[in-house]
């Protein structure tokens, strides 16, 4: 019941949860988003100057 | 000017950069948990407009960030027409996806909020229409930016948008004092101090210190990419030449 209550936020749960969930996701995505390229670049980088061993580790 | 200088070195930057990341996570992860908890459990409805008040909690915060986010990426773009200093542009161009998103979780957020409250999701006044003009700047600066082969040739054109778009600032800032508009007066950041309550203002601080943390965190992420980006293109047209 308290719960019910809770998640109702007092007939406006559709307003309210979808603004943080969407915030939420929102943040969430530029997060993942910033470390993959973070995560590609560095690879990349890698690549150029060692490539010898990245050859190897490609074998 | 000096600080610039200071970071230049991307030995000292990626030093500095280092000790400064896990500290805004850590802020960040910790404001974000307290936060949450004021806002849903410890602090009350409005007495007018219910439990709507809630969605406060995450849009004046974005809002607040996205606009500091534009100010200092026009003070990078400064920096960058008036010292050619490289790392402010890779600064600013860092800066410009979190403020998008910021801009757009106010918009958003916003409409969601305005529905119950006004009885529509949107509205042409200043407020409203000012803030989705600062949304369409940071995608305009990020498709001028990146639009260009070289990515310096694109941040001069870039820069300059962001120096006319500033004017924006105070628009949106005191649109609801100039104009009669639906949208609510500034109750935080008065000249006569805050008018809101502070069990409300408490929530409202510390989400913004967490949107604050995570800006920080992802701001040094994305300049330490941008910076191996152009080291890969220097090496890349290094070996095209050799």
């Amino acid at each position: 019941m308290v719960m019910s209550h809770f998640f109702n936020m007092g007939g406006y749960a559709f307003y309210i949860w979808s603004s943080w969930i969407i915030g939420m996701a929102i943040l969430i995505a530029i997060t993942w988003h910033s470390f993959s390229h973070a995560r590609s670049a560095r690879n990349e980088l890698d690549a150029l100057e060692h490539p010898k061993q990245q050859r190897d580790s490609d074998a | 000017m000096l600080m610039f200088d200071y970071l230049a070195n991307p030995t000292r930057f990626r030093k500095i950069t280092t000790a400064i990341f896990p500290v805004a996570v850590l802020v960040s992860a910790i404001a974000l948990t307290f936060g949450l908890y004021l806002a849903f459990f410890a602090s009350p409805a409005d007495y007018q407009q219910g439990d709507t008040v809630r969605i406060m909690y995450i849009h004046v915060p974005a809002a607040w960030m996205a606009m500091m986010c534009y100010l200092l990426m026009a003070l990078s773009a400064v920096f960058y027409l008036v010292w050619r200093h490289p790392l402010a542009d890779i600064g600013a161009r860092a800066m410009a996806l979190p403020g998008a998103g910021f801009a757009l979780i106010t918009l958003l957020t916003g409409s969601f909020w305005g529905r119950p409250m006004w009885g529509t999701w949107w509205v042409w006044d200043a407020r409203l229409t000012s803030m989705l003009i600062l949304f369409f700047l940071y995608l305009g600066y990020m498709a001028l930016a990146d639009g260009f082969e070289r990515a310096e040739r694109g941040s001069k054109p870039a820069s300059l948008l962001l120096l006319v778009g500033v004017i924006n600032l105070p628009i949106i800032k005191f649109s609801v004092d100039w104009w009669n508009t639906l949208h609510q007066g500034s109750s935080v950041l008065r000249l006569d101090g805050p008018s809101i309550d502070p069990a409300m203002l408490k929530p409202l601080l510390i989400m913004a210190l967490a949107m604050l943390g995570w800006f920080i965190a992802i701001t040094i992420l994305r300049m330490n990419t941008l910076i191996i980006r152009r080291r890969i293109t220097n090496l890349e047209s290094r070996k095209s030449w050799s």
